[in-house]
This record gives C-alpha cells, structure tokens and sequence, in this order.
C-alpha cells in the first residue's frame, strides 16, 4: 500500500511538473539516468553515466562516426609512420574551451594533449585507462598545434585509440596527477558541444549548448540529465511528460512503450553483461570449484525468465553473445544444485548442522554487495533468488544494499566484499584485460576481484602483442573457455538494450556504446 | 509475410477436429510451426501423420506449410551466409606471408561459385588446386569445384576432362564429385551410390553430409536428404586451419543452406500434393504450391497454381496470390508488372504488394509513399505488416539505414530476437540490415537465439565475428554499471 501511495504521489508531482512546461524548454533535452556520477571527468571516471556526461563535454583527438570510419576532432588530419610507430597529429586552430566560471575562454593547443597523456599516466593519478595507453612510449609537442605520439610497439587499431578525451592544462587545480578530490573531476570543462551549467545543485544535472562549439552550435540548446534510483517511475516520468528520453529502458516497460505511438524505442547494443563477482582473496572462494559451485547452483534460465520477461540472453563467458570474441563452443553450464554439492565436498567441505557448509572450522558465509542504483525490483529478486538458491546448496549469503559510491570504494578500493552483483558495458573491441589481468589488482583498478592466472595473463599479453586479427579472434575464443572453466564471476545474462525517446526528437543516431557520440545533431521538431 | 490468422484458424481446425485420432500430437506440432519452431514441428507432424486418420490431409497440409516457411528461411540464411561469407574470406585472401592461409582460396572459390562469380571463382580454385603444402585431397576438392565452374560456364568437355582426372580414395573428394554430378545432371545415375559410401566411411564430416544434402535434393531423395539434415555434425566447420598454438582459422561449406532450402522446398511440395483430393483445403495447398514453385524457379508451374488459387475465390491468400502473380509475371519479363494503383487502404493488401516489389527488387515509388503515409494512422499488427514489407522494399534497394527503421518498427520488441515472437525470414532481414551498416552486434545478437532452434546459422555468426573484428575500430574501453 505504501508502495502505491508513493506511486501515485510521484505521478501527481510529474503531472504539475508537465503543466509548467515552456518554450524555453521545447530547446531542451530531459533524460532520465540510473544516478548521479561520483566524478564528470574523462580519466578518474569509470561507470556509464559518467561516461555518457563526458561525450556531451568533451572531444578526443580522433572519433569515430556511425559507419566505424575513424574521422577529426580535435585534431584536423594525422600522419602515420611506415613502421606504425609514430603518431603525428595537427590539431585544429580554431578551438576553444569552455569558459570556467567568472573567466574567458582559453584556447585549446598543444600542451593541452601533452597534459592530458602526462596527468593520466601519472602514477597517483588512479584511472582504469592507464593499461589501455602503455603501448605509448612518449608524447612531444612539435609546436602549438602539432603533437606526435612514440609507440612502444605498433598495436592494431592504433587510431582507434586516439579516442581519449582531451582536458585542459588550465582546469585541474593539481597539474602533475589528477585525484577524486580535484575540483575539476567535479565541475569540469571541455571541448565540447555542450558545457556544464549546473553540476551541484539539486537533483538535476545541467549541460548548456556551446555556441562556440568547433563543428556547429548544437541545434539542443540544454542537455538536462535527471537521476531516478526506482526504474518504473522513470519510465512514469516519461509517460507523463517529465522527461524526453530514456537511455536505458526497463525490459519489463518495452511492452507498454512499444504500443505507444508517442515513442520510439531504439535498440543499442551496448556489448554488456550481469554477472556475480567473486573476491577471490577470500580464502572461501580461492578455490575455482567452489565458484564453479555457485554457477551451478543457480537457475540462470529461470531468473531471466521470471525476473526479466525472458527479455536477455544467457551467457557462459567474459564476453556479450553479441561480439565478436564470444567463443560459441563454450556452452553455459546447466542448474544441478547435485553437482554443485559434489563440487563443495570435492573443495573440502562438509555440512554444518545448521545446513551450511564449512570447511577448517569456518562457514560458507558470504557478503553479497549490491549498488542501491541497481535496487530495481528485478534486481532485488535476481539477489534473493542467488540466496536461495545458494543456501540450497550450504551457502550463506548476506545481501547488503549500498548507496553508489559506498559500493565503489567497498568494491574497487578497500575491496570490502564477499560477492558483487554488478554489469561491465565494453565498447566494440571486447577488451577484457582490465577486468582479469593479474597487473590489474589493485586500488580502484577493474580487477577487483583479485583473480590471477598466470595462463590468463599469458593469453592476454599475447593478444595486446599481436597485429593478427584471426589470431587475436582466437585467443579471446580460449580466454573466454577458461573463464569459464575458472568462474572468477558467475556470468548470467546480456539484456535487451533499448533506449525510449518522443518522436520529436529528430535524427537520433545512438552509439552503441557512448551514447550520445552524434547528440550535437539532434534536434527537437518543429520548434 | 504474416500468416498468424490462417495458422491460427489451423490449429483451431486441428484442435476440434474428432476424427483425428491424435489430435493433440498434431496440436502440438501445429503450434510449434506457429511459433516459428520448424524443425520441431516437423519431427512432431512427421510422427503424428500416420495415426491421423481422416485428418491426414490437414496435417499433411501443416508438413507442407511448414516446410515450405523452412525452405524459404534457409533461402534467405543462404543469401545472408554468402554476404558474410565473401567480406569475410576476400580478406583472408589477402594475407601474405606467415599469415598467409592454405584453406582459404577454397573455401573463398566456393563462394565465389555460388555468388555465380565463375571468372573470380576459376582464379581462386585453380590457385588451391596448385597450392603448396597440403594434402592432396584439398587440391582434388578444389578440381572438382574447378571443374564444376568450367561446366556452368558452358565449358562441358572442360569439365569433364577435369573430373575424370581426379583419383582419390577420400570420402570428402568422392562425395564433392557427387554433388557436382547431381548439380548438373551428369552422371546422375551415380552420384547416388558415390555419396552413399561417402556417408558410410565419413558420417563426422561436415563436407560430406552437405554434399549428401545437395546430392539428395538434387535427384529428389527427400526423406534421405531429411535424414541426413538432422545429423550431428551437419552444423561443424569443414575445415580448420592452425597456424602455430593460438591462431585458428574455421571454414564452412557454404552450400549447405541452399541444399536445405532445396530439400525442403521439395518436402513442401510433396507433401502439399497429397491435399489434392481434399476439395476444402486444396486451394490453401494451391497458394503454398504456387509458392514452392516459386522458389524452385519453377515458374511455369507457380503461374498455374496461382491462377488456381486465384480462381477458387478462397479469401485467406488472395492478396499474396495476386502479388504473387505480379512477381511471376515480373521475372517472366514484364517489367510493368508492378505498374499498379494503389490497392486502396487495405493494410494487407499494401502491405503484400510491396513486399512481392521488395522480392523483386523492382521500382514501386508510388504504393511505396502510400505505405509510408498509411503508417502514420496504423497501430498494431497493421503497422507491423506494413513496416516490414516498407522495411524489406529498403532493404532490397540498397538503402539499410531506412531499412532498419522500418523492420526494427516490425519487430516485437519485448522479445526481440526470439523467432516464436518474430518471423525468422524478419529477423534476417534485420541482421542483414544491421550488417550493412556495420552494427554487427546486433546481427550477432539474431543469430545467437537463432542458433538454438537453427544450429546451421553457425556459419554466418563465425564470419560475421571474423568481419566484425576486422571492421571495429574501438579503443579499448570498459565500465561498470
């Protein structure tokens, strides 16, 4: 009942916030967000809404456009050395950062890309981008508006990686490493299409149009992102008016939406994945059939059918059925919580005569750590049924819901943690070395798990050294059988990615990954 | 196109009809065809059949309408598996020096064949017949492809002279000549026998259980040819080529899918024949016919069917039939064939004449526009008619951008790669699309559900891979959410 209450509350506070709708508003986009990012900044950030914020702020040296053809930016042309080892980039002239508060505008140069390779290579700087850049042996600015790039090595794609974004020399307060304490991992400013306005107050968070953008003005002239922590009044606040779009639509509202003439709804295949993780310095989950032991413990099928309409795809690796590196071979193992108690004993356990199994005196009781911004109601049943079904088979499982950044700094920093429930999002190239390379352990560092396996570290250096697309192919094919095999997570399932937006909103290309890569081309119809 | 209402009419039939004996057998194998599950719809039907008694018609009609809705998938699989399949391989081709791959000038020939290519094709199998370090049983593989590109080109002595010179003992090479026999009608009466022992000595090879498939379609061997698609192995690599410890090559027979479309079309038809007798149900059979003709090229006979159909008043495919007979009439070479108004504000009618427009790739600008214009008033299943044959008009002229907004307005978005909410030959269509615009996730994405009830799509997943991680350019980058 309470429930209701607060239900139909919600809906009679977006109904007065319809009528109070104006024109200054018809320029504006408003779209609904799962929370609001600890950092805004390209290189400390490492989750989706962040990473969405910072397409609409900033600019890379290169992009790449909707037909996978890498295109200028920041920088007007390159050239690039026979050897693949030398990266040189002329930079545009005409470009301008965002003003900072109370300030002019300064002009985008050189030492500007110089800073940012330095700030993000610095070793206190703590961002998972650093394992991406190692291949760069050196950067020198040639003159104002020419740099060139040293490779250790020539790496495929190379180009592609240009992508990061460019900060100013003038915007962190520290310009020799940047921390989460800097002001400008806050309020920060860029090059492009859109600057922040408001990043502090309230609940909302504002981007106004950068009129002096480089390309063209933005035809939006204000990017409103509003954070919503419950899904289904997300998708009430678009129904009624409060929103534009939703980036990420619950699989339970596609139904409703898809019958609504008012929406469109577009797929997006961002290459994502659910899955439990475990810390593996944990003494109790050390050993891989223990691990192994909790994936057969659980009805993955069943789960997404119950808790998700069926709307996903299951999954039995690192990667997302939809890339390229997902091996087929591999299937995903069945339920059998039989196998998954023989698999206990053969790790060492017995029962306890409470029903849970223990193993040198100490119980098989867990943490599991869920981010509240995941406090869906799938979510929470996806949890209580991992429990249950666990408990089945002798293990205890203690589900504690956290406010976002809790969760962070318990997950990526202190490593505070028994279980996560969480999802990664991959771009195209299926990159999965941050996430199990054993250099990759450490403060706020994707590995968070601890998992080390000198064969998967091998496999993983290897794919970094070659420039054979087939062979790369190959060895993300026998990385994603042992992962399997080694269970460092259950992996569970890929949802249907779909975004909702009005039909008024016109030329809406969405990047399957970044989101909003194209957005300085939208537009609102008839106004 | 979209058949629920008469399908579902069927089951209905099925479900009240007393004089079959079994009737929640054919119940059930009848939903599983409306689910789109065609191959367990025909393992249950097939079953069922002979303890239908009186309803043996009726079900026989369901075998026929499923396997034709079968054949005509793998068609359309068949089409998408060469698109993929040549980006994939013509850059496998070019790799030099160590990377340079012994299998692939083969496999890329094939396809090259099969795209009716014979010039490239020539090129590339008589460099695998030449080709250093393999075994000779590859080489005599490649001479008999070579063989048979010389023979469709009208070089028949050629031909000849190339495949009386091949001597092997090798299963694979024995069951390829068959395949080429039974492909051109030449030493037919052999082939048989030679792709029998074939199948005896080597029943793991991918290689010969589609050639087997071929051989079996082409001399009309149907309940061997479905035998043999219900193997094991059929859905395995033909060949995989190591270089060193973590390089792996995969190369498929890209003929499969065209054997099996074949062989199910031929399935289709028999079965549809024996509803002859049944005066109520014929005409349906008539319409499935003209359409199985169709798709053997059969136009002469397809034309007959249709003008049945056409003639017998029944209302449930008339649109289709008359589209039908604009689409024969069209290949037969009246290029105005399609020169109509617009049928009126029917949504099935519009619908239908602008999908049989998409399947001939001809120009119907004006019904095109109407359709567009209908759109903006339709909901439901009428806009979902309407947005895939719009959707498939785009497709089949080149212009996939529009193409995925108009099939992705069809698609059932709640369960949006599952085949029992979305016609299979749809969803082709959207991985095709996708794959034009390089957003190959989402093609992947198809397949991967598609795999489960059509394990043979795994050839178009591992190349579409292969192209996607050439194509994608990305740098790297993971986040939490």
């Amino acid at each position: 009942m309470k429930g209701i209450l607060k239900h139909i509350a919600m809906i009679a506070m977006i109904a007065v916030t319809t009528t109070s709708f104006t024109t200054a508003q018809a320029e504006s986009l408003r779209y609904g967000e799962y929370g609001r990012p600890s950092t805004l900044d390209p290189i400390t950030s490492n989750d989706m809404i962040a990473l969405r914020i910072s397409e609409l702020i900033f600019n890379g040296l290169v992009g790449i456009n909707e037909r996978q053809v890498i295109v200028p930016e920041l920088a007007s042309k390159w050239e690039i050395s026979k050897d693949g080892r030398s990266y040189k980039f002329f930079l545009r002239k005409n470009v301008m950062w965002h003003p900072k508060p109370d300030a002019e505008a300064q002009p985008f140069t050189a030492d500007d890309v110089v800073f940012t390779f330095n700030i993000m290579m610095h070793p206190k700087t703590i961002t998972p981008l650093k394992v991406r850049y190692e291949f760069i042996d050196s950067i020198t600015k040639i003159d104002s508006h020419t740099v060139e790039f040293k490779l250790k090595r020539p790496v495929l794609n190379a180009l592609a990686k240009f992508t990061f974004k460019i900060i100013p020399k003038h915007g962190p307060d520290n310009s020799v490493y940047l921390s989460r304490e800097d002001s400008f991992v806050k309020q920060p400013i860029g090059t492009g299409p859109f600057r922040i306005a408001n990043a502090s107050s309230g609940q909302e968070f504002e981007m106004v149009a950068n009129e002096s953008y480089f390309k063209r003005p933005p035809r939006i002239k204000k990017f409103v992102a509003k954070p919503f922590a419950d899904q289904n009044i997300m998708n009430q606040a678009l129904l009624f008016n409060d929103i534009d779009m939703i980036v990420l639509v619950n699989p339970r509202n596609i139904l409703e939406l898809q019958g609504d003439k008012r929406f469109v709804l577009q797929p997006y295949n961002a290459l994502s994945y659910s899955f439990f993780g475990y810390n593996t310095r944990n003494p109790l989950l050390t050993d891989s059939r223990v691990r192994q032991a909790f994936t057969y413990a659980i009805n993955r099928k069943e789960m997404l059918k119950s808790f998700f309409n069926g709307q996903g795809t299951q999954i039995s690796g690192p990667f997302a059925p939809g890339s390229w590196a997902y091996n087929l071979d591999v299937k995903p193992l069945p339920y059998s919580p039989q196998k998954a108690k023989e698999l206990l004993m053969e790790a060492g356990f017995t029962m306890g005569d409470d029903g849970i199994m223990v193993k040198d005196g100490k119980r098989l009781s867990l943490n599991l750590n869920v981010p509240i911004a995941k406090e869906s109601e799938a979510i929470k049943r996806v949890v209580l049924a991992f429990k249950n079904y666990l408990k089945k088979v002798g293990a205890e499982v203690n589900v504690q819901f956290q406010e976002w950044q809790a969760w962070k700094d318990d997950v990526f920093s202190t490593h505070n943690f028994d279980i996560i429930y969480a999802s990664w999002v991959f771009d195209d190239s299926a990159d999965i070395s941050s996430l199990f390379h054993s250099a990759e352990i450490g403060q706020w560092k994707n590995n968070f798990g601890g998992y080390s396996n000198s064969d998967v570290d091998a496999l993983i250096a290897e794919s970094k050294l070659t420039l054979d697309h087939e062979k790369r192919r190959t060895i993300n094919r026998r990385l994603h059988a042992m992962l399997a095999d080694e269970a460092p997570y259950t992996f569970l399932w890929t949802l249907t990615n779909y975004s909702a937006y009005k039909k008024n909103i016109g030329r809406v290309k969405i990047h399957p990954y970044k989101f909003f890569s194209y957005a300085d081309r939208w537009y609102v119809k008839g106004k | 196109m979209y058949q629920g209402k008469y399908i579902k009419l069927l089951i209905l039939a099925v479900g009240t009809a007393s004089s079959i004996a079994n009737a929640a057998d054919v119940r059930t194998g009848t939903s599983l065809f409306k689910q789109n599950l065609y191959n367990q719809a025909a393992d249950e039907l097939t079953q069922a059949l002979p303890g239908a008694g009186s309803g043996q018609t009726m079900v026989n009609l369901t075998i026929g309408m499923n396997y034709q809705h079968s054949a005509k998938l793998h068609a359309a699989l068949q089409h998408q598996s060469l698109i993929v399949q040549d980006e994939y391989l013509r850059n496998i081709v070019k790799a030099k020096g160590k990377l340079k791959s012994k299998y692939a000038h083969l496999y890329y020939g094939e396809v090259l064949l099969e795209n009716g290519q014979y010039k490239q094709a020539k090129k590339f199998l008589q460099n695998a017949s030449r080709i250093k370090g393999v075994g000779s049983s590859y080489k005599q593989l490649a001479k008999v492809n070579l063989g048979l590109a010389e023979y469709l080109t009208n070089n028949k002595s050629s031909a000849k002279k190339i495949w009386k010179s091949i001597k092997s003992n090798d299963s694979e090479v024995t069951s390829e000549l068959a395949a080429a026999y039974a492909r051109v009608g030449y030493q037919a009466n052999i082939a048989q026998s030679m792709i029998e022992k074939a199948l005896a000595e080597k029943p793991g090879s991918s290689r010969v259980l589609a050639n087997a498939v071929n051989v079996y379609a082409d001399i009309g061997a149907i309940e061997k040819g479905l035998k043999v698609v219900s193997m094991e192995a059929i859905d395995t690599s033909a060949a995989d080529e190591a270089f060193g410890k973590n390089k792996e090559i995969k190369y498929f027979d890209v003929r499969l899918m065209a054997g099996m479309s074949k062989l199910y079309n031929l399935a289709a038809i028999k079965s549809l024949e024996k509803v002859e007798k049944d005066s109520k149900l014929f005409p349906v059979a008539t319409y499935y016919l003209a359409d199985a003709s169709y798709l053997d090229n059969d136009l002469k006979t397809a034309g007959a069917y249709v003008d049945a159909y056409i003639a017998s008043g029944v209302p449930s495919f008339m649109d289709k039939a008359v589209n039908l007979k604009k689409l024969i009439a069209y290949r037969k070479g009246d290029k105005k064939a399609f020169n109509v108004s617009v049928p009126g504000s029917k949504a099935s009618s519009v619908s239908e004449l602008i999908y049989a427009c998409a399947r001939a790739k001809a120009d119907c600008d004006k019904p095109l526009k109407s359709a567009e214009k209908m759109l903006e008033n339709l909901q439901g299943n009428s806009a979902r008619m309407v947005s895939y044959a719009v959707g498939e008009y785009y497709l089949r002229h080149g212009k996939s951008d529009k193409a995925v907004y108009f099939l992705e307005e069809a698609r059932d978005k709640s369960r949006k790669n599952n085949i029992q909410a979305n016609d299979p030959v749809m969803l082709v269509s959207i991985a095709e699309a996708y794959g034009h615009n390089k957003l190959y996730s989402e093609s992947l994405e198809i397949y991967f559900e598609m795999s489960k009830e059509f394990p043979v799509v795994r050839q178009i997943q591992d190349a579409t891979q292969g192209i996607y991680s050439t194509e994608q350019k990305s740098a790297g980058d993971v986040k939490i959410f």
